[in-house]
């Protein structure tokens, strides 16, 4: 089975999961596993596809998130709209930030990425005026679909924002999928995997960076959307660096570079991560330490288990030591 | 006009001058060699012309077009594309795979039509696919069609990266030593591919190589530098009884040397 049809299946399983499943706490559950793929799948396109680490994923997140709410809850705008504004906010400052810091070298982008989100927040929880500062905004209305005057659904029910959040996600590997097949997805492959050999050809290592820089900054401000309106309330925490942690950590222990492996780490994790409430300080710990296990023990993710994209590397391989820039 | 002039370039890295005040030509459909000792700066003219270095002086043109300074890919987009001495693939990738890569300037249509699977986009695709098929017929790794990268042989490994080049679609081929660690036998090989690029598709080539009996008996030139400057220049004849050429490079004379 090829790695599409399973995420298919797996889409169409979720589909009627609802019929099977009354426990308000399992769809609850379910409809954040929803919304962490989506958010690790818009990571995955910078982190896995392009190998570029972002560690400040969650300032999109929180941008989208915090349109959202500013525009329903003080402009009373409706959810349909508050939804791509907030793609399109989200993706506006990760043109600007990743216009700027995609060409600095390695460590540079990492630590600017995580200061920017850093400053974000700071700058938010000072905001008192502006935006309620660590008040956060509280009652975000629910979305509301109607049609000629009939209300077809209200989203009083979990099930409504289930399928809410099933549709996006489906949307949003849609979308990662169209990415990664297209020859922007060759060209930021190419770079993933040999950046020098890459330029030799006539590849642009920043313009592929940029584009799924932007790409993923949609995506995650439009998972930021869907949080505020299910959850009904942000605050400065969106902005936190823990979003960006879950996230990396269900890219990495699902698999980098595919399209299945987001949607399993979110699974894995996000199950996990909710279980573990109870322990709540330790939680993180907990994953930095699974983080770590994962990255010496199962590089390629949980993916590598079976869809493995590479093949294993041959022990006594003739160029194994060719990448390194040692020999000269 | 020439297909490549470089124009007094120089470069220092700290105190060593590592390329100093080098011109040369290469004309359309030539095959230019470039020979001297290790360090004498041969990769690093090949950084410089091709933009993974910068140039602290001179200029480089292509086809009359300057193009000194610009970006690697900019400069692979004008038609010069390089190898490296260093053996260079998509090592992970099955090998067309790796030809799909490098063919990535001729895959790439508009973002939407793209992102959206447009017929012209899927075209261009088979078009371009058919076409790597044919390189790897050409140089000879037809067989490996599917092999991992990292599983070739060393000897394959460098007809690949020829291969990487030439999904390019170069008008100028830089050859950084293809033909290092290869045995005789397929030395042989490289000299033939090297004739056949030249006069089957009328591709001109600047090449790095320290093998003399394949640079004798491929290039139309023969270019020397030492210490970072060119100290001899001419026919392959012309430069192995160069009397300056012998004491800094060849050590002896060329025959016994080959003998
Ligand atoms: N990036 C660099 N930084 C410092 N020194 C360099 C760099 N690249 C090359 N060199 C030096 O320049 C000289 C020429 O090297 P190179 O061009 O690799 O010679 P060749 O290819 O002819 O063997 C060497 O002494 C080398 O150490
Ligand atoms: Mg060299």
């Amino acid at each position: 089975m090829t790695e599409n049809r399973i995420v298919l299946l797996l889409l169409a399983l979720a589909a009627v999961l609802p019929a099977f499943v009354g426990d308000q706490y399992v769809m609850h559950l379910l409809i954040m596993t929803f919304f962490y793929a989506m958010l690790s799948t818009s990571l995955n396109l910078i982190v896995g596809y392009v190998g570029e680490l972002s560690l400040g994923h969650a300032a999109f997140l929180g941008l989208g998130a915090y349109t959202s709410a500013v525009l329903s809850t003080e402009a009373g705008l409706p959810f349909w709209l508050c939804l791509p504004a907030a793609g399109i906010v989200a993706g506006t400052a990760a043109l600007a930030v990743g216009a700027i810091t995609l060409r600095l070298e390695g460590h540079f982008f990492v630590l600017i990425s995580l200061a920017f989100a850093e400053v974000l927040r700071y700058v938010v929880m000072n905001s008192v005026e502006l935006l309620r500062g660590p008040l956060g905004y509280p009652n975000i209305p629910a979305p509301s679909l109607s049609f000629g005057g009939t209300v077809l659904a209200d989203f009083a029910s979990k099930a409504h924002f289930y399928y809410l959040g099933l549709a996006l996600l489906a949307a949003t590997l849609y979308a990662a999928w169209r990415f990664a097949r297209s020859s922007f997805g060759l060209g930021a492959l190419a770079v993933r995997e040999n950046r020098r050999l890459a330029r030799a050809v006539g590849i642009d290592p920043f313009r592929h960076a940029l584009v799924a820089f932007v790409a993923g900054g949609v995506l995650a401000g439009i998972a930021g959307s869907f949080y505020a309106h299910y959850l009904t309330f942000v605050g400065p925490e969106v902005l936190g660096f823990s979003f960006t942690l879950s996230a990396l950590m269900m890219v990495v222990i699902g698999g980098r570079g595919t399209l299945l492996g987001p949607l399993l780490g979110a699974a894995v994790v996000g199950i996990t991560l909710e279980l573990l409430r109870s322990v709540n300080e330790a939680r993180l710990s907990i994953f930095g330490i699974l983080l770590v296990l994962a990255v010496m023990f199962l590089p390629d993710g949980l993916v590598s288990l079976r869809w493995r994209r590479r093949p294993e590397p041959a022990e006594e391989s003739p160029t194994e030591a060719l990448d390194s820039p040692l020999r000269s | 006009m020439a297909m490549l002039e470089i124009d007094g370039v120089s470069k220092r890295y700290g105190g060593l001058q590592a390329v100093k005040d080098v011109t040369l030509r290469v004309g359309k459909g030539e095959i230019v060699s470039l020979i001297g000792p290790n360090g004498a700066g041969k990769t690093t003219l090949f950084n410089l012309i091709t933009g993974f270095a910068r140039p602290d002086s001179g200029r480089v043109r292509l086809e009359g077009e300057d193009v000194t300074g610009l970006s690697p890919e900019a400069v692979a987009r004008h038609g010069m594309v390089r190898s490296f001495q260093i053996t260079n693939v998509f090592a992970n990738m099955p090998v067309i795979e790796n030809l799909r890569l490098a063919s990535y300037l001729r895959m790439r249509s508009p973002l939407l039509s793209d992102v959206f699977g447009l017929r012209s986009a899927r075209d261009r695709a088979a078009r371009t696919m058919k076409e790597a098929n044919g390189i790897l017929d050409l140089v000879g790794l037809a067989r490996f069609r599917d092999t991992p990268a990292k599983r070739l042989a060393y000897g394959q490994l460098r007809l690949l990266e020829i291969a990487i080049a030439l999904c390019v679609r170069p008008r100028l081929l830089l050859l950084d030593e293809p033909a290092a660690g290869l045995n005789s036998r397929e030395g042989e090989k490289l000299t033939e591919l090297l004739r056949r690029l030249r006069d089957g598709r009328g591709l001109t080539v600047l090449l790095v190589e320290h093998d003399m009996d394949l640079v004798m008996s491929v290039s139309d030139r023969v270019v020397v530098l030492n210490f970072g400057e060119k100290i001899a220049e001419g026919t392959p004849a012309e430069v192995k009884e160069n009397p300056q050429v012998i004491e800094a490079y060849l050590g002896t004379p060329f025959e016994e040397e080959a003998a």
